[in-house]
């Protein structure tokens, strides 16, 4: 592990690397293995969820990801239905 | 020794009135002594269960000079006002990279603050190692009840 030196984003797959965000951006949308895992909470009643699999999220002008997420029950109430998602609730 | 940087530490500032204020974007942190120690226990030496991860987030008011030898945030917020260490509510890795994104939104309550200027990541909710930590290129200035802070902690380790 080069712990000691890190600082750039690099891919395990093509070993791209680099220190640009929008390069970085550019590089995972254009190859589907980079995909987000993780937690994060309901953006509507703030359950926690654990989810795997999402499309890349590109990082925005402000470092974020903005990754939001409806758990099972509030997605329901939106569609009306219990529709099938990549995300789950713990 | 140098200092050790990895990955970078973003925060924004949105008003009441909406206006935003850019006070670190993608600002080099550092990776401390004790956070490389917690490192390698946690993936090589540890012989138990580990730690939690690394997803506590802190700040602090003060003006500091992060360095590796640092174990503490020097006058972390340990108040009511919304700052005070929090599990950030988002953790996410990127597969096939080296890149994880520890990130939370905090409103501001109460008598705010009158200046955030640096944040850490520690592995627990109090006490705990001090893993990476980073000055804003700018402070946030006065925060006030109802004001946000997002910090936004990417981690690049490979």
């Amino acid at each position: 592990m080069a712990l000691l030196e890190g600082g750039s984003f690099r891919c395990d797959e093509s070993h791209f690397e680099t220190g640009s965000i929008d390069e970085w951006n550019k590089h995972c949308e254009q190859h589907d293995v980079h995909t987000e895992s993780g937690s994060t909470a309901c953006i509507v009643c703030k359950t926690p969820i654990e989810y795997s699999d999402l499309p890349f999220h590109k990082l925005d002008s402000t470092g974020s990801k903005n990754i939001m997420l409806k758990c099972e029950e509030c997605e329901a109430k939106t569609t009306g239905k219990v529709k099938r998602r990549s995300a789950s609730t713990q | 020794m140098t200092s050790k940087r990895i990955g970078f530490c973003s925060a924004v500032v949105t008003y009441k009135d909406g206006s935003k204020k850019i006070c670190s974007l993608m600002q080099k942190n550092l990776l401390t002594n004790s956070g490389k120690d917690w490192v390698h226990a946690q993936l090589y030496t540890n012989t138990t269960a580990g730690t939690r991860g690394a997803g506590f987030i802190a700040h602090t008011q003060s003006t500091i000079t992060p360095a590796v030898g640092d174990t503490t945030l020097s006058g972390e917020i340990a108040d009511g006002a919304g700052l005070a260490r929090y599990d950030a509510t988002t953790k996410n890795h990127t597969a096939a990279s080296n890149s994880t994104l520890i990130e939370d939104t905090k409103t501001i309550s109460g008598a705010g603050y009158t200046d955030v200027k640096s944040s850490a990541l520690f592995n627990a909710s109090s006490a705990g190692t001090m893993v990476h930590e980073a000055n804003f290129s700018t402070s946030t200035g006065a925060l006030a009840s109802g004001d946000t802070l997002k910090t936004s902690w990417t981690v690049n380790a490979s």
